[in-house]
């Protein structure tokens, strides 16, 4: 979908249009959810925060300035929502989960949450993801699977782009390392695999 | 046989031989290996950020091969990265969403839609039109959109009566005649300090016989008020001019005698 398109069907979202709107979800809400899933490490959680992040984005859409980006707006109310219910839910965590974690974590995005959303993660990548800083994580994510350029990152997550960069970089090496560590066979083969076929 | 201190000065002076003559000065460099090239991992971020050019990654996958530690590293950072955009399998969100949406506005049918796009179109356009018309309104007939008192330089106090210049100039005299007979402000009331004969702020104001304000506004159609910084304005009817008067205001009467 091109951006006029795409600014055609806000358009008529935005005039009541329901279909319109349903195509607008439709083209969104898998990236979205990738987005959510791959943050939270929770599908049930990825799901609401999808839901009531084109909910409110829907209800408002004439607040949406065509200026920028329609998924970045999306992903920035979904973040928003998805923070907001990790801080509603930190307190029940903070009591037993807190204490063992504090003082050995740099994250600075609610570790206990973090650790509860980590022990549900279920798919090898989920548990590397999990192993990052919340900066590392989202930046990866966006740039890995979302492939948002360098420029957009920065600017949606308010760092300059070299800071992007070192968290991508850093948190990569430490995806790579959690690999190495914990998965160890078919490593040869995919070895000789890279080296012989350059991207 | 050499003794122990014989043979330490041969050493030492073999120690302190110039630069270049002793057997140490001559440590062999180490084999130039090209095959044990380095690759910084730099590069392999590079790589993966995608910033490296054709000839730079047929260069780094040159260098791969000869460091197999290092391709090791890049070939589970490239595993990590394949299973990262891997595509996650979502539901359908739409109807749900849709359904909440609809509890928070209302979706409109097409037609309803162009409806409501033409009334605001028309909205629009009824606020330009009025806008215009109220501009060509002000340009061509000021007076008709004056809704207080207008302000008038007294040059053209004048033309501000109905009244020609030549024909007021005339009835000026027996206006004031007219007034002096029966016109009276009262002081405390309407705050007017003197009427005067003329504009001239320093002319002595003459006493009046009482009157009360209907009869003023019987008489009078147009009344100029002057005050005493020499500002002066017109107001269109005696209660006005009661209303807008203060204290040491000289009023000239321009046009009398309402029918």
């Amino acid at each position: 979908m091109t951006r006029t398109e795409e600014r055609q069907i806000i358009e008529a979202a935005a005039a009541g249009d329901k279909t319109a709107a349903g195509n607008l979800i439709r083209a969104h809400q898998g990236s979205l959810y990738a987005y959510m899933l791959r943050m939270s490490g929770k599908p049930d959680v990825a799901e609401d925060i999808v839901q009531d992040a084109f909910v409110r984005v829907l209800a408002n859409l004439d607040r949406f300035n065509p200026q920028y980006r329609f998924s970045t707006w999306l992903f920035t109310i979904a973040k928003r929502l998805y923070v907001n219910a990790c801080q509603k839910l930190k307190p029940i965590y903070d009591s037993d989960i807190v204490s063992i974690q504090r003082g050995d974590s740099s994250e600075p995005l609610m570790p206990a949450v973090e650790s509860e959303f980590r022990g549900s993660a279920r798919d090898a990548i989920g548990r590397a993801l999990q192993e990052l800083s919340a900066e590392q994580r989202e930046i990866i994510i966006l740039f890995h699977q979302q492939e948002w350029p360098i420029a957009l990152i920065a600017d949606y997550m308010s760092m300059p782009e070299g800071t992007v960069k070192s968290h991508l970089h850093r948190g990569r090496r430490r995806m790579r390392a959690y690999f190495e560590k914990n998965m160890e066979q078919g490593a040869d083969m995919h070895l000789a695999r890279f080296v012989q076929e350059p991207a | 046989m050499m003794s122990n201190r014989d043979m330490f000065r041969e050493d030492d002076d073999a120690l302190f031989a110039p630069i270049g003559e002793h057997p140490a000065d001559h440590v062999p460099a180490p084999p130039s290996d090209k095959t044990d090239e380095r690759v910084p991992l730099s590069i392999i971020d590079k790589y993966f950020d995608g910033d490296l050019t054709t000839d730079d990654s047929r260069s780094f996958f040159e260098k791969l091969r000869r460091r197999p530690d290092r391709a090791l590293e890049a070939v589970w950072m490239q595993r990590a990265i394949d299973a990262l955009k891997k595509p996650v399998s979502s539901p359908d969100f739409s109807k749900a969403i849709l359904r909440s949406v609809a509890d928070r506005r209302a979706w409109l049918p097409r037609r309803d839609r162009i409806a409501v796009w033409a009334l605001r179109y028309a909205a629009v356009l009824l606020l330009v039109g009025m806008s215009a018309a109220a501009y060509t309104l002000q340009r061509v007939a000021p007076e008709a959109t004056a809704l207080t008192p207008r302000v008038t330089p007294v040059g053209n106090v004048v033309d501000a009566v109905s009244q020609s210049t030549e024909t007021a100039a005339r009835a000026f005299p027996n206006s004031l005649a007219t007034m002096q007979r029966s016109v009276f402000f009262d002081r405390t009331q309407v705050s007017l300090a003197s009427f005067s004969q003329s504009n001239r702020a320093d002319h002595p104001a003459p006493h009046f016989p009482h009157a009360d304000a209907a009869a003023v506004h019987n008489c009078i159609s147009a009344v100029g008020l002057r005050y005493s910084d020499h500002q002066t304005t017109v107001c269109d009817d005696a209660h006005a001019a009661e209303r807008t008067a203060k204290p040491r205001v000289h009023m000239i009467i321009i046009s009398t005698s309402k029918k």
